[in-house]
């Protein structure tokens, strides 16, 4: 019994030293900001701004069909690790929407020779360009 | 930090005055074989394709009859097709029987007195698990190896980045090919179908000058290289004939009494620079492409021809959509209510699709023409299992549709 006080007292305190904090927060957004990415960023999740979730079910129309690794001509000039090329980073972010970071970057010139091989219309190079800048968020 | 639009850009429609006698919407192998016909009958045919649909999926073996003029023109361009001496080893340690092969996988039949190799960095060919499960399908490979075949990535080979290697750098593989072949006294050498990306008889040459025995190629798991190869030499033929062929697809169509008169066409969008990639692609422009007959090839689901929602559609010309379920024809059925959860059973929902009079043009629930000049081709027919192996059924149906087509206009 005592200890169900004392912690709902604890939760009062730290709720109120919430509320009297809240018309500092502008000041320390940066702050904030960083220190929740240091908290969820080794853990593998990329924290996505909203209009970049709103692209997700055109990514995930994905069918792992390979086709756009075969159309890229990036690959006909130099062998490259497989995650670097575009069905992973379709197939990988595509799936697990806050892993993007975590794929190599992709060896993608943006050329669009991809998008035109893709039966599922998946905009390829937009997720190129997000699993490039998803590795620093 | 970065921004990517949201979803749809209102599409700014554009007037083009483009007309053709014969337009052909779709571009698998029934698509390609409809305007073959059409243009060798003196037509002016127009081809809109969205994108590789199951053709360049297709694993390498031809299954159904292959038209002569095709034929021809899949030779010239590159890919001659003849009969397969035997049933061809597929990479899921099956061996399928096709009616034709392209030269590559012939050569990979019959599977007996084979060397399996498996090529060091490449996952997905196990040499030794598939030379097993092979054997247990008839007389047994003579052995199996894993081959170097260059400095792996980091992360592996991929086939595209492997097929694209040997095509510039096949030394490495032949060398370690000859040896193999020496030690297990093999009749023939069985390669994953990795052997260059479109110039396979260069580096099939390299391989088997250095092993002195016939060098095949399985067929191919998506993505497959034999079904690219396809593809590109069926772009090659279009070329030939002189098709225009328009990267785009299909979402409206206009009508004049019971014939379609002209469709909308959205271009496929155009490649961008990095900072577009980011930001999305620019609107895109309708354009109207009219012509005096069409033929619809538009695949099944994996190719857009159908698309299965909350109901069934054909969202290229509007066609209804049929499908054969316990003996009756619905068209209104719930996509998942035809689906059987065990996958080796039957399943309706492949099977649906457009259904045709005799002569191939679209009819509705009572058997009514939906549109008088509109052939219907391939796979987006009802009736045709959407997963069964068919490219040489779809080109036959294409074919016959492109020569009706052709008289219509
Ligand atoms: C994985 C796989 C492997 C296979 N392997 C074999 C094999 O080894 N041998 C064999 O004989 N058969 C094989 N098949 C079957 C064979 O691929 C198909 O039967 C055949 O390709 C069907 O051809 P199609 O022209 O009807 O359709 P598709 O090849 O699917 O072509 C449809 C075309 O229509 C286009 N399209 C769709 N909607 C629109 C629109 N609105 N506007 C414009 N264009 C549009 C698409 O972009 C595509 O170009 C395989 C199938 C699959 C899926
Ligand atoms: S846009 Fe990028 S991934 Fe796509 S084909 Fe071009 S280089 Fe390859
Ligand atoms: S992005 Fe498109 S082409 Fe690439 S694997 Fe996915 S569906 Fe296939």
């Amino acid at each position: 019994m005592m200890r169900r006080v004392v912690a709902w007292l604890n939760l009062a305190w730290h709720f109120a030293l919430h509320c009297a904090r809240l018309p500092l927060r502008p000041l320390r957004r940066g702050r904030d900001a960083r220190r929740f990415l240091d908290t969820v960023g080794p853990e593998g999740f990329a924290p996505l701004p909203a209009d970049v979730r709103e692209a997700y079910p055109s990514f995930m129309a994905c069918v792992s069909c390979g086709v756009c690794t075969l159309a890229c001509p990036v690959l006909r000039e130099a062998p490259t690790s497989a995650w670097e090329e575009a069905w992973t980073f379709v197939v990988g972010p595509s799936r697990s929407i806050d892993r993007a970071h975590l794929l190599d970057a992709p060896v993608c010139t943006y050329c669009g020779d991809c998008v035109l091989a893709c039966p599922m219309e998946v905009p390829i190079p937009r997720l190129a360009a997000l699993a490039s800048l998803g590795r620093n968020p | 930090m970065y921004a990517l639009p949201p979803g749809s850009v209102p599409a700014i429609v554009r007037i083009v005055e483009l007309h053709f006698d014969v337009l052909v919407v779709g571009g698998g192998i029934a698509g390609c074989a409809a305007a073959l016909a059409a243009s060798a009958a003196g037509r002016r045919v127009g081809l809109v394709r969205a994108a590789p649909g199951a053709t360049a999926l297709s694993a390498g073996g031809w299954t159904g009859p292959l038209p002569d003029r095709l034929g021809a023109a899949l030779a010239r361009a590159g890919l001659p097709f003849a009969p397969a001496p035997a049933p061809l080893p597929h990479p899921a340690g099956r061996l399928d029987a096709h009616d034709l092969a392209a030269p590559s996988q012939r050569a990979a039949a019959p599977i007996e007195d084979a060397l399996v190799c498996g090529i060091v960095g490449l996952a997905g060919f196990p040499a030794r698990a598939l030379a097993r499960a092979w054997g247990a399908r008839g007389a047994g490979p003579a052995g199996a190896a894993t081959l170097e075949a260059g400095p792996v990535p980091r992360g592996g080979w991929s086939p595209a980045s492997l097929a694209a290697y040997l095509e510039r750098e096949p030394a490495r593989l032949a060398e370690a090919l000859a040896d193999a072949v020496r030690r297990a006294s093999a009749a023939r050498a069985v390669l994953p179908a990795v052997l260059g990306v479109e110039r396979v008889d260069d580096v099939r040459a390299a391989l088997e000058a250095a092993a002195g025995v016939p060098v095949g190629e399985a067929l191919g798991a998506p993505p497959s290289l034999p079904g690219w190869r396809l593809e590109r030499a069926l772009a090659t033929a279009l070329d030939e004939a002189g098709v225009t062929v328009l990267p785009g697809r299909v979402v409206d169509r206009a009508m004049e009494a019971r014939r379609v008169s002209a469709v909308w066409v959205r271009p496929a969008p155009a490649s961008g620079a990095a900072a577009e990639a980011v930001a999305g692609p620019p609107p895109v422009e309708s354009v109207q492409i009219a012509a005096r007959s069409f033929v619809l090839a538009t695949g099944k689901y994996l190719a857009g021809g159908i698309r299965a929602d909350d109901r069934l559609l054909e969202p290229a010309l509007g066609c209804p959509v049929w499908i054969e379920y316990l003996g009756a024809m619905f068209d209104e059925a719930d996509p998942l209510a035809l689906t059987h959860p065990d996958h080796a059973a039957e399943q309706p929902l492949l099977r649906a699709g457009v259904r045709t009079d005799d002569a191939g043009r679209p009819v509705d629930r009572r058997g009514d023409v939906v549109y008088e000049n509109v052939r219907v081709a391939g796979s987006v027919r009802a009736g045709v299992d959407a997963a069964a192996p068919g490219l040489g059924h779809a080109a036959a149906d294409g074919w016959r549709a492109g020569e009706l087509a052709a008289e219509d206009a």
